[in-house]
Formats: structure tokens, sequence, C-alpha cells
């Protein structure tokens, strides 16, 4: 393939076209807005240099030379327009999080695989804090093919409930929940899950969120025996499925490859909500 | 045909592993490892003490091969010979530990805790891009000699040294390695790639291994060369993603090879695509795996 494309006066667009496929190709990206809500959480939106295209559940590799790279799912990622959702939990994290507008971040992928959107016409969102971004785009692409969904949404306080109204926008209805009981209903977003399955009867149910309320979603969507899939995270290194770091046991699944969307059925028989790998290797307990 | 292989006293159901630091980090990958068909596992390159390892990117495709930088992350031998040690019994092929010691103090620490789990040693001496280790320790002979014999003197099984690719160096310091039984051949090359929007170098660590397609005619090369100057056996590791890739390093003497950066591009199906067009080969060219070996040498 190389040597085709190298031999012969191809043009900009198609040259570029194949160099993304046969190596890790960064597109740059402007930052355009950052609208932080809170200190610790910012919605990033940046005019990309070229075009970059990402499915609900898929990540990108974002990059910030000189601090790191970390993997992120977009709420927005369709021809040149990138929107991220990024918490400050870290060295490359809080950089991103205070990013000032103009300046410029290094993508690419996108990698892993994504939400299945057509397995049914009635669907159940449970997104919790700033696990939010990919079943915001979720949510957009299954109200373009007419689906019926339903979003349960959650967050600590008002403020964290970034997505609102977007989320208003695309579910026929959204069940909102904060811990402090600043809006919506008081408490997590599983406390009624139960009581939201029984009513609405969903095909599908699609999760994202801390770790422990995900098992908590998928342990409730096998019992009810609904078809689930949740986007985990694991330590994200290679991207490509060859360091290990991102494994989920004892299938030996890899997050960033094989993930890192999962079924319910999967998740219930891993690890998953218990124990994963630290950057280095070693055996950790999820809180 | 028959696709066993032996190398040093092991014997190998096939000539396929996986290389050191692709999907052998834990336990559960070394198993999906096996029953993809590997003929025998590697582990990550274990050290002395827990490394978290450099920072992201860590892992680039470029267009001749792939570079890494991982930076050895691992959880240290105490607790990888742990897990090790619980599953034990899950394997059906040998295991092989990497261990990556700086001094040869830690290197008999290593040997004596994995000689329960381990069925071979493979010794680093190549990772070109970590402080103190791999490649490092490599340059110093006197060093090598005395990391090779501790690990020799505290292990029952055989032990492989793992080398670079760089052949002045090797040939110059190839008398230090007269203790070990094996030798493997060979780690990535050092490099780098730089990013023309960025402006700076893509790795966290700027400078990484080049391994992959790249690699390949270089390895076989100093393979071919080591052949005919060693009369140690061969594991041929470098740049192999289809049965032809790897039936040229049989021909240049190798044993048996390892599968790195394929497995991105493959996955762990790449094991049996290689079981079966090695086998096909071997009917149609009405030869044995034993004779293959080293077949391309004159005489
Ligand atoms: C598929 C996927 C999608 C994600 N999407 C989002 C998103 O949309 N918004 C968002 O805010 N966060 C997202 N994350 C989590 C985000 O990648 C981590 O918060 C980030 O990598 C932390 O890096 P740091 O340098 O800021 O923190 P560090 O100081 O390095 O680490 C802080 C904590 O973050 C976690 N972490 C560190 N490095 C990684 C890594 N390489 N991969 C995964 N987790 C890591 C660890 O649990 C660690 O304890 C996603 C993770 C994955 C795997
Ligand atoms: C992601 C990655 C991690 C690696 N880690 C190690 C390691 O821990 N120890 C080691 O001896 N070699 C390591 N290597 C080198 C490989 O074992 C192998 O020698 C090299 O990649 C060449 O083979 P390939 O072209 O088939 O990938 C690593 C290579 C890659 C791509
Ligand atoms: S991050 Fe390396 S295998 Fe998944």
């Amino acid at each position: 393939m190389y040597l085709l494309w190298s031999n012969f006066n191809l043009g900009r667009d198609n040259k570029i076209y194949l160099m993304r496929l046969e190596m890790s190709y960064y597109v740059r990206g402007k930052l355009e807005l950052n609208n932080k809500p809170l200190d610790k959480i910012a919605i990033l939106e940046f005019d990309l240099d070229e075009n970059m295209s990402c499915k609900p559940g898929q990540y990108i590799m974002a990059w910030l030379p000189n601090y790191g790279e970390i993997p992120l799912s977009p709420s927005i990622c369709d021809d040149r327009k990138l929107q991220l959702l990024v918490e400050d939990v870290g060295a490359t994290s809080n950089k991103f999080v205070n990013l000032e507008v103009g300046s410029y971040a290094y993508f690419r992928g996108p990698f892993g695989n994504f939400f299945d959107l057509s397995r049914g016409n009635k669907y159940l969102l449970v997104a919790g804090g700033t696990g939010a971004a990919p079943i915001l785009m979720a949510a957009r692409n299954l109200s373009k093919l007419n689906a019926e969904v339903i979003t349960i949404y959650g967050g600590k306080s008002r403020k964290h409930l970034v997505f609102l109204e977007d989320f208003n926008k695309y579910s026929k209805k959204v069940f909102a929940y904060t811990e402090d009981g600043s809006f919506g209903y008081s408490g997590v977003v599983t406390k009624d899950l139960q009581n939201v399955i029984s009513s609405f009867l969903p095909e599908v149910i699609l999760t994202t969120g801390p770790e422990m309320m995900m098992r908590k979603v998928v342990e409730t969507s096998v019992r009810n025996k609904i078809y689930c899939e949740a986007s985990i995270v694991r330590i994200i290194k290679c991207a490509s499925g060859v360091c290990g770091s991102c494994v989920l046991e004892p299938q030996g699944l890899l997050a960033c490859k094989d993930g890192p969307v999962f079924s319910g059925e999967v998740l219930i028989n891993s690890n998953f909500g218990k124990t994963m790998r630290s950057e280095s290797g070693k055996e950790v307990e999820i809180k | 045909m028959e696709l066993v292989t032996k190398i040093s006293g092991i014997t190998l159901r096939n000539p396929f592993m996986n290389a050191s630091g692709v999907l052998g980090q834990t336990v559960s990958l070394l198993r999906r490892l096996q029953e993809a068909g590997a003929g025998a596992v590697v582990t990550k390159s274990i050290t002395y003490e827990e490394r978290k390892g450099y920072d992201n990117p860590t892992f680039v495709k470029i267009k001749c091969g792939y570079l890494n930088a991982m930076g050895l992350p691992n959880p240290g031998f105490k607790e990888f010979s742990k897990e090790l040690s619980s599953s034990k019994e899950e394997f059906k092929v040998p295991v092989i530990v990497s261990i990556a010691p700086s001094e040869p103090k830690q290197a008999k620490e290593m040997a004596a805790t994995f000689k329960k789990v381990a069925d071979a040693i493979e010794i680093n001496l190549s990772c070109p891009h970590a402080e103190k280790l791999g490649l490092e320790v490599f340059s110093d002979m006197g060093l090598t000699e005395n990391i090779v014999k501790s690990v020799k003197d505290n292990f029952d099984g055989p032990v492989f040294c793992k080398l670079p690719p760089y052949r002045n160096e090797v040939l110059g310091l190839i008398k230090s390695l007269e203790s070990c039984d094996a030798l493997v051949v060979s780690n990535t090359i050092r490099a780098m790639v730089i990013d023309v929007k960025a402006k700076k170098p893509i790795l966290g660590n700027k400078f990484g291994g080049l391994s992959g397609r790249a690699l390949h005619p270089i390895s076989l090369a100093l393979v071919f060369e080591l052949y005919e100057k060693t009369r140690k056996p061969i594991v041929g590791v470098g740049g192999i993603e289809s049965w032809e890739d790897a039936v040229e390093f049989f021909l240049a003497g190798a044993s048996a090879v390892q599968i790195g950066s394929a497995l991105e591009k493959k996955g762990t199906t790449i094991f049996k695509e290689l079981i079966e067009g090695l086998e096909e080969y071997l009917k149609e060219e009405k030869i044995g795996l034993e004779e293959l070996i080293g077949l391309a040498h004159d005489s």
C-alpha cells in the first residue's frame, strides 16, 4: 500500500486518507470553546484541521505534547467538530480541563468498538457523571433512527448534569437524579432503575459512568433478561491490543480493542466492578 | 506434518510463540495465547521492582512498522511470581518467563523465585529505552556475563538471552553469553517519530523501539550470521506477519520464532494462520521442520 501511494501523485486529500489507514495519524484541533460549569469539569469544543468521525462508544486518544495522551469518548465527533467532556482526575486531564481557547491538541483514532444501535426500538440509557458523553452521542443517533429513548441521568449536583438540555432534546423522557438533591430525584442513578425497567420495558439498555454504578445496571439488566451494553474504563496505553494493560479478566479480553463496549453477559462473568490492573499491571480493587 | 520443535531440552507443540511484552502481562492473557494455539508463551519482561512504565503516547504505528516505549511496566517479580504460581497447572505449553535484571544479585533472586513456575527463563539484554536495564546492561560485558551466570546457577531449566539487532555490538560481546543455552534474536531498534504539526517527538519517552516489518530483514541477517558463529539454538523474532516470514527465519537457522507486533494487525488468530501455512508448506516441499532449520546455509 505504501509503495503504491508514495510512487504516484495522488493529491493531498487522497494521500492523507491512505496515510490514516496505515499509520497513527494525529489530527490537530484548535480549542474553540471551553465551558467549565465546575472547577474540575469542562466541555471542550475543537475545530479540527481534518475530518474525524466516531461512532457512539468509540474513543479517541487525545494528546497534549509534553503532557500526555489519554483516551476520551467524544459526545460529538463528526466532520471537523469534536466535543469532549473531561473531568480533571490527574496530570493530563487537568491540562485538558484548563486548556485555553485557541490552544492546540492532537487526536488519533477512532479506536475500539461501539454501542449496538440496531438491536431494537426501545432503548433505556443510563448515564452517570462524566461518563455521559458517549451516551449523549448514542441518544442523538438513536433519535435520528426514530428509536424510542428513555434516559436516566445522574450526578453529584445539578451543575454536574452538564448535558441535561441535550438529553431532553433526544429522549422521550429524562429521569434526573442528584446526590445532593439539588435537582430532580434525590439519590443515585440506579435508585429506581428496576421501576423504570418494569414500566418502560426497554429492549436494550446502554450505560456509562462510574464502574460500581455500571455493575449495578448490568446486574439489573441481566436479572431482567434485557440485552445490555456498557462502555468500560481501563488503563489504556497502546490502544492497539498489544500491551495488555487494559485486560478484562478472566477472559483476557482487551478493553482497547475488543471493547470498550462489552455486553452485560461478558461483564457479569468478569472482574468488572471488582478488580482491574494498575499502570504497572498489578491487580487492584475497584472502589 | 509434525510441527514439534525442541530448544535446549524444552519441547514445543509448534514453533510459534508470542514475543515478550506482547500479550504476556497477565495469566489471563497467557492463557488466551495458549488457547489461540501458541507453542509456548512468553511473559512480559519482569523487573526486580514494580514499574509503572512511561507516559503515553507509548505505541504508534508508522509506515514501516511500529514504535513503542512502554517503559517495561510490570508489577515486580514478587507480585508476578505469585500470580503465575497460583495458575501454573493451567498451562499445557511451556511458560517462558522474561526477566530484566540490572545486576547479578537481582538476577539470582529472580531466577530462584521463578524456578518453580518457569520452563525457561529469557533474559532481556536488549530493551533499547530503559535506564540501567536491557541494552544498558548488555553494553557492559562483565555485568552481562555475571547476570547470565547468576541466572544459570539458580535455575534448573534452559536460559535464553534476548539480544539487540545491532550486529557489531552482538558479535563483540557474544563471549559474555557463553553460559546461556539459546539466543533470542532480536529486540527492537532504537528509533523516533516526530509529528509534523505538533513539531515534537510523539512518544512520551521521545525514543522508542522499532518493531514490525522493517525489523524483519535486519533480525534475519543477524540470525543467519549467529547460526554460523555460535552453536546455540536460536529463536527468531522481528516483523513476522505471515508463515513465509517465519519460514525465512527457520531457513536462516532459527529453531522457533516469536510474534510481536503482528498481533496488532491480526490478533491472536495469527497463530492458527501460521500453523496452517507452515504445515501446508512442509507438505508441499516434502520436508520436515527439523531439516528446514538452517537450510539456507551452504553445506
Ligand atoms: C474508553 C475510555 C473512554 C474515556 N472517556 C472519558 C471521557 O469522555 N471523559 C473523561 O473525563 N474521561 C474519560 N476516560 C477516562 C480518562 O481517560 C482518564 O481519566 C484519564 O486517562 C486520566 O489521565 P490523567 O493523566 O489525567 O490522570 P492520572 O494521574 O494519570 O490518573 C488518574 C486516574 O485516572 C485513571 N487513568 C489514568 N491513565 C489512564 C488511561 N491511560 N486510561 C484510562 N484511565 C486512566 C486511573 O484510574 C488513575 O487512577 C475514558 C477512559 C477510557 C478507557
Ligand atoms: C508493545 C511492545 C512491548 C514490548 N515489550 C518487551 C519486553 O517487555 N521485553 C522484551 O524483551 N521485548 C519487548 N518487546 C520487543 C518484542 O518482544 C520483539 O522483540 C519486537 O517487537 C520485535 O518483534 P515484532 O517485530 O514481531 O514485534 C516489546 C515490543 C512491543 C511492540
Ligand atoms: S491498551 Fe494496550 S492492550 Fe489495550
